[in-house]
């Protein structure tokens, strides 16, 4: 399984990519914005993803939209510190299958991503 | 700016802390400033507000305290670059908190990062300032909150 994460903070990139390293993903890759996540999308064809939504040069929410358009199947977790819950709700509307909340923690990202599969 | 808004963000800022460090920060007394006698520290982060709010979210920090985040997030070294990011990442996280209060229309930007003391800091000159100071591990910094509704 590949993992996807998109993140414009370097330093949640890296605690995501630490927090899920034991999940056997057998290739992690990571993105700073959403351009750049659409395509290593392309190239990398993950089944799962970590995704951001304020972010420069395209949204998360954009990007999940593309994302499920193009492949059905893949996982997409939203990891956004946006509280209301009007952007939960678009976030699933637009493909995604679950929202953690920021701050986040090495425990409740494993926690969401089991959730995720369990779904 | 109303109290229940600055107890919004007394609340954001303990949970943040507590949340990713298990240590909650220490709120003082919040109070009214304007952008000349603001004491900045050397890592600073701005949201800028739109929608239903108008205004700017700083969070500024000591070395120290950004240094601490870092290595508790799990990394061995806290470098520059680092510690600008996690002060980055703290602003983003409680002004995209405040949404849960604020609502959809509380539009935040992404953060702009100042490495350093600036001489001057760029506020919106008729809003006030309401700031609010951070103690946590021993170290210091101060979220300054300027918003008006659009």
């Amino acid at each position: 399984m590949k993992l996807l994460i998109v993140d414009d903070s370097n330093i949640i990139r890296r605690a995501l990519e630490r927090s899920l390293q034991d999940f056997g993903f057998t290739e992690i890759h990571t993105a700073q914005n959403g351009r750049q996540a659409m395509d290593l999308f392309e190239i990398h064809q993950p089944d799962v993803v970590t995704m951001d939504i304020t972010m420069p040069e395209m949204d998360g929410l954009t990007c999940v939209q593309l994302m499920t358009r193009q492949r059905t199947g893949v996982k997409i977790l939203v990891v956004s510190a946006l509280g209301d819950r009007h952007t939960a709700v678009e976030a699933v509307k637009q493909g995604a299958d679950g929202f953690l909340l920021k701050p986040i923690t090495a425990e409740s990202v494993r926690t969401s991503l089991i959730e995720l599969f369990e779904e | 700016m109303n109290e229940q808004d600055i107890q919004l963000f007394v609340g954001l800022v303990t949970n943040y802390f507590k949340t990713t460090t298990g240590i909650g920060g220490q709120i003082g007394t919040p109070y009214l400033s304007n952008a000349r006698d603001l004491e900045l520290l050397d890592y600073s982060a701005a949201i800028g507000i739109s929608g239903n709010q108008k205004g700017v979210i700083y969070f500024t920090a000591s070395r120290a305290l950004a240094r601490k985040l870092v290595r508790l997030s799990g990394e061995s070294q806290a470098h520059d670059e680092l510690c600008a990011d996690m002060v980055g990442e703290v602003a983003n996280t409680i002004s995209g908190n405040a949404r849960e209060r604020m609502g959809a229309g509380f539009m935040i930007s992404v953060p702009l990062v100042i490495t350093g003391r600036p001489d001057n800091l760029r506020l919106p000159t008729r809003l006030p300032v309401v700031v609010l100071p951070v103690k946590w591990s021993e170290e210091r910094a101060f979220v300054v909150i300027c918003l008006a509704l659009n």
